[in-house]
């Protein structure tokens, strides 16, 4: 019981609670501010809860923007840039992590060190290149950018996990008949799903998130995902802000619930890459 | 690249037969085939526009004129911009907005992993919250703070009546104010991350040496100048370099809360190559200005691979 009296420990409790509150007080006020009507967003006398709760914001988030169709065109570009990630990630990995060949440490400095690129400086002729192609406005120019930002990072978490497998379990299966390739599928796969779950998360909150790819590469509302729009209707002066919270609470909410689902496999992983990086 | 990688694949399948244990799989092309799915897109994404981009800059290439076409004027663009006071500027303001937010997120991100670090009721709760503004879209924090720092916002409500100011700050309209509002909600962004990293440098460092420490008398002050802080040395050098490369390339704080306004007082040198390229069209300039930003973040590397060269 004198514990409580310790100021060290009142010290921390104080520093917690501010913490917390610096994190989620934004949140709060963006949730309220989205059930508010417009008149009372920026009224005198602020409060958290509003005096008029109203759905007209959320109502207009679907009336004057194809809501739907930028949240479907988010769904897809995060899945599939997930997959492809995952896979190529983990093949990558896997070759760093268990043989030993000519060139591997340069090529594993070399796929680590694209984590660095300033993006701004590939947009430039990625833009060009792809107008050429004819790949402006279609999800393939976003899965190929999500892959390869997701990449670097994924393969090395891969990497890091992968080398806490025993190898003496693939010995065996080679011996028992397994092809190189059934060995991963079957026998390391199997072991690896935290780290796997864990990348998957990162490479989906990395995909639905991203912006500035998001809005050089697509120009109409058919490819556009969700924060490119929101960034659109606020580059065109639209200063709704009842509306524009409200698309927030909708953007964010599907990212929310994976982190929160998945967090702990991902702090893991997550902390594990950060180590050993 | 990925034709050499193709055909030595092709070698190891003819090979096959002949390898029957792990041990001999590092002989073949089996791993550069596992490889060459990342390789490949990696080449698309990072490489090749790095040689295009080297290459633009030395053209005069703008879309506003393009009947002229790509003229190639030598190093011409890196001259002009050198000479133009406006580069000077957004290099400066991007040392402010780099240092300020670096600071920040150390800053706080320090606090919250020791916090995190210690044991009580509800950590993994406290932990999950404090790391949720890492998950959200930066869009949504753009959009959350630009609200709260709204003139007529909350932020001004809540110091009005605390009578810290006495007159409503405009704090994205002003061009005093507008830099420091940005950092602060990249602050918030961004600091979780800080903790992630931190936090595992926190729990490597050996319990015998705070038990070793206590046992000389250390006190908390004590024990976190002398244990804590030197056995955060190597993690704090990596986030210190990843926040400071992320600030660096980082737009999307400027695109969304101020488009680099008021009069350019937040138009960092990655949002000047941006506004250079996709809303001037001068891609030549552009890329020069993307150029000169990809060297800087070299020469931040590579005193980095010093660093941990000498440890």
């Amino acid at each position: 019981m004198t514990r409580a009296y310790n100021p060290w420990v009142m010290l921390r409790w104080a520093l917690l609670a501010l913490l917390i509150a610096f994190v989620v007080c934004p949140f709060i006020w963006m949730v309220s501010i989205s059930f508010k009507p417009e008149q009372e967003v920026f009224s005198k006398t602020l409060s958290i809860l509003p005096r008029n709760p109203t759905l007209a914001n959320y109502q207009m988030i679907f009336d004057f923007v194809p809501y739907p169709r930028f949240f479907m065109n988010s769904m897809i570009v995060a899945i599939v840039s997930t997959v492809c990630s995952l896979v190529a990630s983990t093949l990558a990995g896997y070759s760093f992590s268990r043989f030993r060949y000519k060139g591997r440490s340069s090529l594993a400095f070399l796929v680590l060190s694209t984590q660095m690129f300033p993006l701004v400086t590939g947009i430039i002729p990625l833009y060009l290149v792809f107008s050429k192609l004819g790949l402006i406005n279609t999800y393939w120019a976003l899965f190929v950018a999500y892959v390869a930002f997701t990449i670097p990072f994924c393969t090395w978490m891969l990497k890091g996990f992968f080398d806490t497998i025993p190898r003496e379990i693939e010995e065996a299966a080679v011996i028992d008949g397994c092809s190189r390739l059934e060995v991963l599928v079957r026998i390391v796969l199997p072991l690896s799903i935290p780290a796997l779950v864990a990348t998957s998360v990162f490479c989906f909150i990395l995909s639905w998130n991203e912006f500035l790819y998001a809005t050089v590469l697509t120009t109409s509302n058919d490819v556009r995902t969700l924060p490119a729009a929101l960034g659109i209707m606020i580059g065109q002066g639209y200063t709704q802000w009842g509306g524009l919270n409200a698309a927030g609470v909708l953007t964010t909410l599907p990212v929310i619930i994976v982190f929160v689902f998945f967090q702990r496999y991902l702090v893991d992983g997550l902390t594990a890459g950060a180590t050993k990086g | 690249m990925a034709r050499d990688m193709a055909s030595l694949s092709e070698v190891s399948e003819a090979g096959e037969e002949r390898v029957s244990s792990l041990a001999r799989f590092g002989a073949n092309a089996f791993p550069y085939f596992l490889l060459a799915p990342a390789l490949i897109i990696l080449s698309v994404i990072f490489i090749y526009p790095l040689a295009h981009g080297l290459w633009l800059s030395l053209h005069d290439y703008n879309l506003n004129t393009p009947w002229k076409g790509m003229q190639f004027v030598g190093l011409a663009n890196y001259f002009e911009l050198f000479q133009e006071r406006s580069f000077y500027q957004s290099l400066g303001r991007t040392l402010y907005w780099v240092v300020g937010s670096v600071g920040g997120e150390l800053a706080v991100g320090m606090i919250a992993a020791l916090l995190l670090n210690q044991t009580f009721v509800g950590r993994s709760v406290a932990r999950a919250i404090i790391l949720i503004p890492w998950a959200v879209p930066t869009v949504l924090a753009a959009i959350v703070f630009s609200t709260m720092f709204n003139t007529l916002g909350i932020i001004n409500e809540v110091l009005l009546g605390a009578r810290i100011i006495s007159q409503p700050i405009p704090w994205l309209s002003s061009t005093d104010w507008a830099m420091p509002t940005l950092i602060i909600a990249h602050i918030w962004k961004s600091f979780p991350f800080v903790t992630i990293v931190l936090l595992a440098g926190l729990q490597s460092i050996p319990r015998e040496l705070y038990e070793a420490a206590e046992i000389d008398g250390a006190g908390e002050w004590a024990k976190f100048w002398n244990v804590t802080i030197p056995g955060l040395r190597g993690v704090m050098v990596i986030a210190v370099l990843l926040t400071t490369i992320f600030s660096l390339k980082g737009v999307d704080f400027q695109y969304i809360m101020t488009y680099g306004g008021p009069a350019d007082s937040t138009k960092v040198i990655a949002f000047h190559a941006y506004r250079t390229a996709f809303a001037e069209f001068d891609f030549g300039m552009a890329s020069a200005i993307a150029f000169v930003i990809m060297i800087i973040t070299s020469i931040i590397c590579f005193f980095y691979l010093q660093l941990r060269g000498t440890e």
